[in-house]
């Protein structure tokens, strides 16, 4: 065991600068180190602000890189400061555990090495989502996927149940892409078709990261979704059907 | 002033998004945005404002790089 071991804090820095919470900014500002992925490059340049030492995992991302080897790369990166006996916060958009895989995988290893490690709740997109349409999940249940998963495992559906299916851009594509993978767009289009009629009334959203923007909203028939411009971090909100 | 340093100015000054929400425009063009960026920004147009980044900052944004697997 190591005499003075360091420590790893993972936070959520919410959707938009505004969402971080007095929590995580007092983790931020206690850190010796904090490393960071941002979404958009404003919040990447906040983040700078806050801390001296800021540095982006984003350099380990690369285009056609397979995802494990990027996450892979972060988590060593979270991991070896604190080996030395740093104070780490690690701060991820939106919240820090739900749709990272190197953040859980980051607090598993830490422990494993006995290096206190913990993780921060935060706003995430999807807390954005029914703040932004208005929407319960308790009101009919909601089914909610990863799009790659929901496609793979096809879990049953309820369509009296709101769905939501997350990262759509990249259906199935397991590496880092810059534009989004429409073949995938038109797979998961007929799945749902199987479904919904194609008319079935669907919102691609996408949660604001800006403070003097309003979060992207479109309503499209389900049969158009193949062809429309979707963004990098759009859900696909599937409301229910209505008998 | 470059656009992301004016939208991350805007996330944590509040007089400054006060003044831009009464004419936003005028005060993207006043601390040094080009007509694009200032009506990408004064539209409130999430997709505008993100192409009007990427062509500031191409690759900056980002595809897929936090993902479940």
């Amino acid at each position: 065991l190591r005499a003075c071991p360091g420590s790893l804090t993972i936070i959520g820095t919410g959707i938009r600068a505004q969402h971080l919470t007095p929590e995580a900014l007092a983790e931020i500002r206690a850190a010796d180190a904090l490393l960071y992925v941002a979404a958009e490059p404003h919040l990447a340049t906040w983040l700078e602000k806050l801390h001296p030492r800021a540095e982006s995992l984003k350099r380990h991302y690369d285009v056609g890189l397979d995802r494990a080897a990027t996450y892979e790369a972060m988590v060593e990166a979270m991991l070896q400061p604190a080996r030395e006996g740093r104070r780490v916060a690690a701060a991820f958009y939106g919240h820090p555990g739900v749709y990272v895989t190197p953040s859980h995988a980051a607090l598993r290893r830490a422990r494993a090495e006995g290096i206190p490690a913990r993780m921060l709740p935060a706003v995430s997109a999807e807390d954005c989502l029914f703040a932004d349409l208005g929407l319960d999940p308790g009101r009919t249940g909601c089914q909610s996927y990863d799009a790659s998963h929901f496609l793979r495992r096809r879990p049953p559906l309820d369509t009296g149940a709101l769905v939501l299916l997350w990262q759509i851009s990249v259906v199935g594509e397991r590496r880092a892409v810059t534009a989004p993978h429409r073949e995938g767009l038109r797979t998961l289009t007929d799945k749902l078709l199987e479904h919904y009629a194609p008319e079935h009334g669907v919102i691609v959203y996408e949660a604001s990261p800006f403070a003097v923007a309003d979060s992207l909203v479109e309503q499209i028939p389900l049969s158009a979704l193949p062809e429309h411009d979707v963004g990098p971090l759009a859900t696909l909100v599937v409301p229910p059907v209505v008998s | 002033v470059s656009m992301k340093d004016f939208l991350s100015k805007l996330e944590d000054d509040d007089e400054l998004r006060r003044r831009f929400r009464e004419s936003p425009q005028e005060v993207a063009q006043a601390e040094g945005l080009s007509d694009d960026q200032a009506a990408a920004l004064a539209s409130g147009n999430l997709k505008q404002i993100k192409q009007e980044l990427q062509i500031e900052s191409p690759g900056d944004s980002i595809v897929g790089v936090i993902m479940v697997d």
